[in-house]
Order: structure tokens, then sequence, then C-alpha cells
């Protein structure tokens, strides 16, 4: 039965307060004609959220409104429409869905048509394509646009003089741009405030991703732990609202761990968990319910993934501090999980195989996503080298319909399977 | 010596594989360091004045069978990673102590990972430089990281680079860019005197040999140039815009040629003129190297244009100094900077009448057909009707 044709998602309160919560910031976007209020447009990895509110601004997320435009499946025409517009099929299918949005009135989910940014906040963070996508924004809009360059950890840390530049940027370009744009004065005291409430989210985002490391897994950390990073990534870190939402789905998994339950999908609770996997990449969006049921279907739950730390690794320690406000929004944007260099990401994903006693690694490789995807291949042979676990290697888009092969990718998972089933019995046999 | 016997040394370097000039250069002194950089630019002056060899890799062109390399990437992703990895897998760069990789994009990015977890023990630096064009924001965290750069280069070969040092480094450099600029001026003017296949091997040179052996033969080629007889054609005035990672084959360039253009400004091989004038050779030479970067790099699509209307500028100014009647994207398939970057240039050649034409490559194409109808019908639709 394909997900298009179940009878009801069933969905918990936390994912309804999300939806309302994402719906009043398209409401909130598409009223700005009326309100007043300013539109910064901005990326998801060093996304500075708290900095934005400090300035009375409404943050608008291209690369959200694409995943939306992806889910709902309009994506491919608007991929096309930018294809037929010059730019080419070989770049990034986010930029193409955002050009061929514009192209189509900008129209938000909501059936309103969005406003044009009043600023652009580039921050290039772990993706060369943001710099390119913000100009060609740039270029269609000619509106302010202010650069936060964040430099790449090339030798897996983050030196003084990185931090100390991204500062400089945040002091000298940035908030300038912003007391310019919003006409309001910048408050340090506000964005502490505002710090405090991200962190405290932060805690719970943390404990619900570590619950993974239950038997069974309470959550999936991929396909469900994209609505639980949605807040925390978006237009909402740092509010009363994702402290709340946070609260609630934490009380939530605590309850599907006293109740011994896996995740919940979209057809209902996971009946038994055959393999505990973890997914290095993004998903697939525009057969995102598709994908996610090839999964559960045969018992498999991600229990860790790279992908939930494209908007920050706190599950590796790190927390907004308020008594350092510039100087953590620069450790948050240096230490996104693509601004690591590739033994780090190697590293990080060996941990999780450990941490979470996985039984393999999948990879789901973007052809939009060199910054996820150049490499993954060796990726994936120090994984097995190292872990000695299996892995697997499919390959998908982010919003373009035309690279999502429902057969291709469900052979290779079922492939998959059968391949950490035997190496289970050969170390069962090993063991006997 | 004629301009035919410097093309044909060019030429047997282009095509050695094997980086044995390279090779031969640090057999001779035990103490020697080579160190490889990919494009698109670092500053060679430190590791010069640090007593080594700037190597530049180039990938392997259509000249190099990938086997090991294609094992690494996915169809989706550039030629030049992955003939890249081959050279280094194949030992071809086993003499080579240090790799440096450039900020260009992520697929070159993710290399320096890949190298570091290939080869281990070697030392690999990612070049990172400023998209901020403030001496007291950019330039400061642009000075540091040279700094870096020639710490990391100083614990390598066991020995300080002095300031004097990078200060005479930097005047070699200045006399390879004098000539470079003259190189091309020259074809600019005469461009049936100086193909652009050989300008293109000339340049190619300059990335194995030690730079002032690459300036003693620029200059012999300049002065032999001079007396070459050779006919002006009513060929198209072309500029190429878009090559400045992953190169082309060298047929693809004559074919360009071939098809009835002049090729009068490109960006291959942009080391060699990412610095449009001399650096200052007095006072604090990282500091200079630093302000160079800043307000003197050509601009390209690796590059923040931090005001729109800069967008586009450069290139127009390339059709302008030097008299093109087009332009030509030459971009190699899935390069994202040079296709992310080509509709906003495209559409400042229209805004000025510029007519242009794209197209995409690789590195190993083999099939030059179709590019050379293309560029013929480019070259004969301007002489006839622009």
């Amino acid at each position: 039965m394909s997900a298009a044709t179940s009878p009801e998602v069933i969905k918990e309160p936390s994912m309804v307060k999300q939806k309302e919560m994402i719906a009043g910031n398209y409401d909130r976007l598409t009223g700005t004609k009326e309100s007043g209020e300013k539109v910064v447009s901005t990326f998801v990895p060093g996304n500075l959220n708290e900095l934005i509110m400090c300035f009375d601004m409404v943050n608008n997320l291209p690369e959200t409104n694409a995943i939306q435009n992806g889910m709902r499946k309009v994506s491919g025409g608007m991929i096309m429409d930018a294809e037929k517009a010059g730019h080419s099929e070989d770049v990034c299918t986010y930029v193409k869905a955002d050009i061929g949005m514009m192209g189509r009135g900008n129209i938000a989910p909501n059936g309103k048509p969005m406003p044009a940014p009043d600023m652009l906040l580039l921050s290039y963070t772990g993706c060369f394509t943001f710099m390119k996508w913000f100009e060609l924004l740039r270029h269609e809009y000619k509106c302010p646009t202010v650069m936060l360059q964040i430099p790449y950890q090339g030798d897996g840390k983050i030196t003084k003089n990185m931090r100390d530049f991204v500062v400089k940027q945040l002091k000298e370009e940035v908030i300038p741009m912003f007391e310019k744009v919003s006409g309001v004065k910048f408050d340090i005291d506000r964005l502490r405030e505002y710090l405090k409430n991200s962190a405290k989210a932060e805690d719970n985002l943390v404990w619900v991703l570590e619950s993974a490391k239950n038997r069974p897994s309470p959550i999936d950390a991929y396909f469900g732990g994209v609505y639980y990073i949605g807040p925390m990534f978006t237009a909402f870190r740092g509010t009363t609202d994702a402290v709340e939402y946070y609260d609630l789905v934490r009380k939530e998994i605590e309850q599907r761990i006293r109740e011994g339950k896996g995740p919940i999908t979209p057809e209902g609770d996971m009946k038994e968990e055959k393999y505990r996997l973890v997914v290095e990449g993004p998903p697939n969006w525009t057969s995102f319910r598709e994908f996610w049921k090839l999964f559960y279907d045969e018992g498999a739950v991600v229990v860790a993934s790279s992908y939930t730390k494209v908007g920050g690794l706190y599950d590796q320690g790190f927390r907004h501090d308020p008594n350092d406000p510039l100087g953590t929004l620069a450790d948050y944007c240096l230490g996104c999980y693509t601004n690591n260099n590739l033994p780090q990401r190697v590293e990080l994903l060996e941990k999780y195989m450990n941490d979470y006693q996985a039984d393999g690694l999948l990879i789901n490789s973007i052809k939009s996503c060199n910054s996820f995807s150049a490499g993954q291949l060796l990726m994936m042979r120090e994984i097995e080298k190292r872990t000695g676990k299996p892995a697997a290697f499919i390959e998908t888009d982010l919003v373009d319909p035309r690279y999502f092969s429902h057969a291709n990718v469900k052979n290779r998972l079922e492939s998959y399977f059968q391949m950490v089933d035997q190496k289970r019995s050969g170390a069962s046999l090993a063991a006997a | 010596m004629s301009t035919a016997d410097i093309i044909a040394r060019c030429e047997a370097l282009y095509e050695d594989l094997d980086f044995t000039a390279a090779r031969k250069w640090k057999e001779a002194d035990p103490s020697r360091k080579v160190i490889a950089y990919m494009p698109v630019y670092v500053p060679r002056e430190i590791i010069h004045a640090a007593g080594m060899l700037p190597l530049g890799i180039m990938g392997g062109g259509d000249g190099l069978e990938v086997i090991h390399g294609d094992a690494y990437y996915q169809s989706y992703i550039c030629r030049i990673p992955r003939s890249t990895i081959e050279l280094g897998l194949s030992k071809r760069m086993d003499f080579v102590d240090g790799m440096l990789f450039p900020s260009i994009c992520d697929v070159i990015r993710n290399l320096s990972g890949m190298w570091k977890l290939l080869f281990p023990g070697k030392y690999v630096r990612y070049f990172d430089v400023p998209q901020n064009y403030r001496d007291d924001v950019g330039g400061s965290y642009y000075t540091n990281e040279l700094n870096e750069l020639r710490e990391g280069l100083e614990h390598l070969s066991g020995r300080k680079i002095t300031d004097d040092a990078l200060r005479a480094s930097i005047a070699v450099y200045n006399e390879n860019r004098r000539l470079v600029q003259a190189v091309y001026g020259m074809r600019s003017r005469e461009p049936w005197k100086v193909p652009s296949s050989e300008v293109y091997l000339l340049m190619r040179a300059g990335l194995v040999l030690p730079v002032e052996e690459h300036n003693q033969m620029l200059s012999e080629y300049l002065a032999a140039a001079e007396n070459v007889k050779a006919s002006k054609r009513d060929n198209c005035r072309v500029v190429i815009n878009g090559s400045f990672c992953e190169q082309p084959p060298l047929n693809l360039i004559k074919s360009i040629e071939l098809a009835g253009c002049y090729i009068v400004d490109d960006d291959y091989m942009i080391v060699h003129r990412w610095l449009r004038n001399p650096v200052s050779t007095g006072g604090d030479p990282m500091q200079n190297l630093s302000l160079a970067f800043l307000h003197e790099s050509i601009a390209t699509a690796a590059k923040y244009d931090d005001k729109e209307e800069d967008k586009g500028k450069y290139l127009l100014e390339q059709v302008r100094s030097n008299a093109a009647e087009g332009v030509i994207f030459a971009a190699p398939s899935f390069c994202d900077p040079a296709l992310l970057e080509r509709p906003m240039l495209a559409d400042r050649c229209s805004e000025h009448n510029v007519p242009y034409i794209s197209f995409k490559y690789a590195e190993n194409s083999g099939q030059m057909q179709p590019i050379r109808e293309q560029a013929g019908t480019f070259a004969d639709s301007i002489k006839l009707w622009s």
C-alpha cells in the first residue's frame, strides 16, 4: 500500500504544534505588506535566527520553501522552468526550485504570494552553492545583501583566527546591515535572552536524538528526525514556542520509552525493530513518504543521521551560550556538520555506529549536494573498514523528482537488508 | 630557438603525467621539497621562498586512464578530482611532499579531506581565502591564514622563511606575471602569430617548471614569436569563460581556433594572472600578498562579488580591452561555480549586446565535432550579422 492511499496520517500533539508554528510563520511572511515587518532570507546551516529576531525581522529560508514544494510535489515543474531559463541541469535543485518558484509568483504553502526579501543574509556555511545562490537572488531582487563567511574546518578544528573573523564580520558587517534595513538598534541583552531559550530547547533536542540509543528506538532519527530538527533549524530557535515544542516532544518520547514503543510513522507505530541504521546525507523530499515506507515496511529504523546535524552538532556538546553572544554564534556556524572536514565526518559516523549499536551505514547520496556527496564513497569504505559493519549506497536527489527511482532504491535496500542478515548470521555462527 | 622548439618542449611537459621535470628538480638536492596545488589560486611566492617547488596539478586531462579514481566518485561529479586521485594512487605524485587545495568549490574542498585519509602523513592544507575584501576584516583573516601556511611549510622544511626571501620571491613572480601578461597581450594584438594552443602550453609549462626557468622560456617565446610569419585570418575574436578549474583537452582549444575563432582572452590556469598588478616588494611581504589578493585579484566564479553592479564587470572589461566580438562560456560538466555563475554573466552580456554561446566539456572529452560546429556557427553568425 502506498503512502498516497493510506487513509490517515497519524500525528502526535507535537506534530500538530509544529504544523501550527510553520503555518504561523508563513502567514507572518505573507502578511508583511499589512504588518510592515521586514523580511530577511537566509540559509539553514549557519541560520542566525536569534540575531534576526533582535531586529524584529521575519526569517525566510529558501531551502525550506524548496522542501515544502518538493513534498507537495510541485518542485519538478519549477526546476524545469529554471532550466528553460538557462540554469544548468547539473546544478543544485534547491536553487532551481527557488528560482522557478519566483517565476510562478512565489506562492507560499498558504496560497498567498511571498514578499520580496528586504535583505539577504548570505551565511556562507559549509556549502559553496550558497554563495552563488544568493548572488542569483540578489541579481533578481536587487536588495541589500550581506555575506557572513564561515571558514571551513580544513584541519578539523576551529582556530582563533576563524572565530575572530566571524565575530568581526558580525560586528562590522552583519549587525550594521540589519540595523540599517530594519531601523532597529541592536540590543545584546535581547540576544542573550533568545540564546537562553535556544540552549533550553537544544538540551531537549539532544535528549530526543539520543533516545534512539534505546532498544527499540522510540524515534526514527532521519525521517522522523527531520520533524524533530524542524523548529530548531528554521525560524523558531530562540523562541518560547520552540522551548515549548521541545518540552512537548520530549514528553511524548518519554512516554514511548515507558511503553516500549518504536518510532511513530505516517502509518502508526512501527511494530518490530529489525535493523538499526546510521544514515549519511539528506533525504529525498519529493517521495519522502514512499522513501520512508521502504524502511519501516522492512523493520528498519534510523538511529542516527548526519542530516540532522546540518544545523548544528548539538549532540556533540555545543550549546548557544548567552554569556558570549557573538562568539557563540560564530562557534555555532563554524561547527555545522558540512563545515567539518571529511575525517571529522567519518569519525562522527563511526561514533554513531558504535554509540547507537547500529547494524550498518546507509548513504543516501544526493545529486544536487556536492557538499555532502563528494567523498561519500570513501567515507563508506572507511566506516566499513573501521566498524566491520556493512554499508550501502543509494542515489536520489533533494527536490528533483526525476532522480528518485523507487524501484532502484527498493532493490538496493532489500539487497542491503539481506546483507545485514547474512553478516549477522555469519557473526552468530562464528560465536557458536 | 623557434616558437616551435619551445612549444615542443612545453607539449612534452604537458603530456608527462609522471612529472619528470619536477622529479628531477627534487632529485638534484635531497633537501628539496615539492608542494602541489590545485586550481585556482595559491600564493606560490610563499612556497618558493621556502626553497620548494610549487607544482600545479590540473587533473589528468585526456591522456590518463582513470581506473581507481572513478571508484571514489558518483557519476554526477566532475572529472578533475577523479583523475587527481588517480595521479595520487598510481604513485605519479609519490615525490610530492605536500598538497594545497584552494577554496574553489565543495568538491575540491572535500578532496582535501579525502587526501588526508588516503595519504596520511603528507602535508595537506585546505587553503581558505576571504570573500570579504575589507583590509581590517577579510584582510586580517587572510594575513593570518598566510602566516599559518608559512609556518606549515617551515615545519615541513625545517627552516625559517625570512621576509627577505619572501620579498625576493615576490619579485620573481612579479616578473613572471609581467611576462605572462606580455604573452597574453601579444596574442590579443596578433592572434595569428600566437595561437591559443601555444599560449596554453606555455602556461601549462609554468605549472611544473621552476619560475625562473618559466620566465626564461616566456622571454624566449616572446622574442621568437616576433619573427613568426603568419597571415591574419578573418576570424572572430572571442573570450573564453568558465574553464578556470578542470581544463579542456588541448584539442578543444585547437577546435575552437580551427572553427574560425581567435581566443583573445581566457581563464585557463588563472593562477598565473590572478593578481593583475605587481605585488609590492617593500615592507611586510605577507601584508603585501594579502592586500594584493583583496584588491588586485581578477574576478572569477569562485569569488563572491560583494556588489551586484560588479557582476560581469571583469568579463565585459576583457571583451572591451581585447576588442572581442563574443564570449564562449565553456565550463566543465558539473562545475558548480562556473555553471551557477553563467546565467548572471550571460545576462550581463545580453545587456551589453555581447553575443555568446555556451557548452560543457570534460577534461577527457574526445568528440570535438559538435564543439567545432557550434563555435564555427557562432563565428559565422558574428561575421555575418553582428
